[in-house]
């Protein structure tokens, strides 16, 4: 498919090679999602260092992108949650603190969209709790799933482990989610 | 509710993107880019020296291995540690070639179809590997071609009545596709993770490094275990399977071109954990004996399986990798005890050949 990113993203790859301020391209295109996503994971002032350092990281390794894979977006999430792997004392610290954190929902004028918002500010401690207690490597592929919103195929390419492992953190991370989210749907259908 | 949302709606982020960051990080990028304009690329050394080395120490570990080693294929090994020391002599005794093949068919059950009748799959991703032992030649793999079949008749028909498709969708998200598509072989970036122990990975270099002596790769292997580390589903407060952990570390470490000593090594390593025994013989065909070891999840409703390995009586390699229900729950709370519920089957060994071409599938 000429002209998709997909396929772009090799080409440029390919072409930064010979001429390296080609990879702006790559840059330019992904930066914001990358740091969007480690913002997410450990604040802002870490995001801004850790998107940067990302794209300098995939510059040096770019004789390793493997043009097959097509899109840079999987790399680009793997280096970027390696490199989220170093603070992962920050990150804990940050969901400790939003499991602490008291639930204070908004009222809203749509009743439907209230009650949304309503179970999505009750869920927040459970939901930051349940993830400061996954391993990493669970962590990892759950969030690269929900935040970033990889296929587990994607996941396979940004962690470099086998798809099995994929899918078994996955799915073991989201089981103990909605083991800690259990009580709210109980609440919600005991009101409901 | 839907959990994945209920994560994003969590981790909302702080600060959207600041441009005078972007902008800074951007000129950084631009900076080392033009550096590197009219860097010379480095080649890579060849790596013989090391494999020298890894070969004299093969020679050390089969003269001390002390056990009777087994002649015939057929011969009944009387313990789990007669066994896997025999094994680890066979292994340490092989000759390496040019390239580590390796054929891997993986297959794992899944429940999917309608929620009012659903049927059991079995799974298959096929792979292939060429590790080549001198970085000097290239290495490949054969990117995984999935297929799926119905596991018995009662399955099959409700297959057939779902409509008989080939992609299913999982119900803790994800999906599963064994639509045909064309097999292709790939580079693979210098054997860099051929093995992983959470982030260490390691590639035909580091597997040479790691120790042949049981005790110091076991002493190695442990210093990769934290708290952090374990894939068990275990709640970190609570005290992990070491055991388990390294059991699962060392049958993945069988599977890889870690130097013969080195594999030698993690049998006889296997031969001093606890729980571990023998469960008969097996094999696909193949005059395979297999230890197996229950690991349970508490975290999981205490369900617990028996994780297998079979290894071939005549020249100690693994053959496969089982994981055999033994109390139901976790991921197949559907599948009775016994049931085989995902195993990887390997064709394992030295080869002098040239891998195939390099061959991409057209987007």
């Amino acid at each position: 498919m000429p002209g998709s990113p997909r396929s772009e993203d090799a080409r440029v790859i390919a072409a930064s090679h010979d001429d390296p301020e080609r990879f702006a391209e790559i840059f330019d295109r992904y930066y914001p999602e990358i740091r969007g996503y480690v913002d997410r994971r450990l604040g802002a002032s870490a995001a801004d260092d850790i998107a940067a350092e990302t794209f300098l990281t995939a510059f040096r390794k770019r004789d390793r992108f493997d043009p097959a894979a097509g899109s840079a977006r999987p790399w680009l999430y793997g280096i970027a949650t390696r490199l989220v792997s170093r603070h992962r004392r920050d990150e804990t610290r940050r969901l400790r603190a939003l499991a602490r954190a008291s639930a204070r929902p908004e009222p809203g004028a749509d009743e439907d969209r209230a009650t949304e918002r309503v179970l999505a500010a009750q869920a927040a401690p459970d939901v930051a709790r349940a993830l400061a207690a996954l391993n990493p490597g669970q962590r990892d592929a759950l969030l690269l799933v929900a935040l970033g919103g990889l296929s587990y195929e994607d996941v396979t390419r940004a962690l470099g482990v086998p798809y099995g492992t994929v899918c078994s953190r996955v799915n073991r991370a989201r089981a103990k989610l909605r083991a800690a989210l259990a009580h709210l749907e109980t609440e919600v259908a005991d009101h409901g | 509710m839907d959990d994945l949302k209920t994560v994003r709606d969590t981790l909302a982020g702080e600060r959207p993107d600041d441009t005078a960051a972007q902008a800074e990080a951007r000129a950084r990028l631009m900076e080392l880019a033009r550096t590197r304009r009219r860097a010379p690329r480095v080649p890579r050394l060849p790596r013989r020296g090391v494999a020298v080395l890894a070969g004299a120490a093969a020679v050390a570990v089969a003269v001390a291995g002390a056990v009777q080693l087994t002649r015939t294929p057929e011969a009944r090994p009387a313990t789990v540690g007669a066994f896997l020391l025999s094994a680890a002599q066979h292994t340490a005794a092989e000759k390496t070639g040019r390239y580590w093949t390796m054929r891997t068919t993986a297959h794992r059950l899944y429940r999917v179809g309608p929620r009012a009748a659903p049927y059991t799959i079995d799974y298959r991703q096929r792979e292939a590997y060429w590790f080549a032992r001198d970085a000097r030649d290239p290495s490949r793999w054969s990117s995984p071609r999935a297929t799926a079949a119905p596991v018995s008749a009662a399955d099959r028909a409700a297959w057939r009545r779902d409509g008989g498709p080939a992609r299913w969708r999982l119900p803790g998200g994800g999906h599963l596709d064994a639509r045909p598509h064309a097999a292709e072989v790939l580079p693979w970036d210098d054997g860099k993770d051929l093995f992983a122990i959470d982030d260490h990975g390691f590639d035909v270099r580091r597997l040479r490094a790691l120790p042949a002596d049981p005790r110091a790769l076991k002493a190695r292997l442990l210093g990769y275990y934290t708290a952090d580390s374990r894939d068990y589903g275990l709640d970190p407060d609570v005290p992990g399977d070491r055991t388990g952990w390294l059991y699962g570390q060392l049958s993945a470490l069988l599977a890889t071109p870690a130097p013969p000593d080195v594999r030698a090594a993690a049998y006889r390593v296997l031969a001093t954990l606890p729980g571990v025994a023998l469960r008969g013989n097996g094999g696909a065909g193949r005059a395979g004996t297999a230890i197996g070891r229950v690991e349970s999840d508490p975290q999981l409703g205490g369900a617990s399986v028996d994780h297998r390995l079979v290894i071939d009586r005549a020249n100690g390699r693994l053959l496969a990798d089982q994981r055999v229900v033994v109390r139901p729950g976790g991921e197949t709370p559907w599948a009775a005890p016994g049931t085989l519920v995902a195993w990887t089957d390997y064709r394992m060994g030295w080869s002098a050949q040239d891998p195939p071409a390099v061959h991409r599938s057209p987007e």
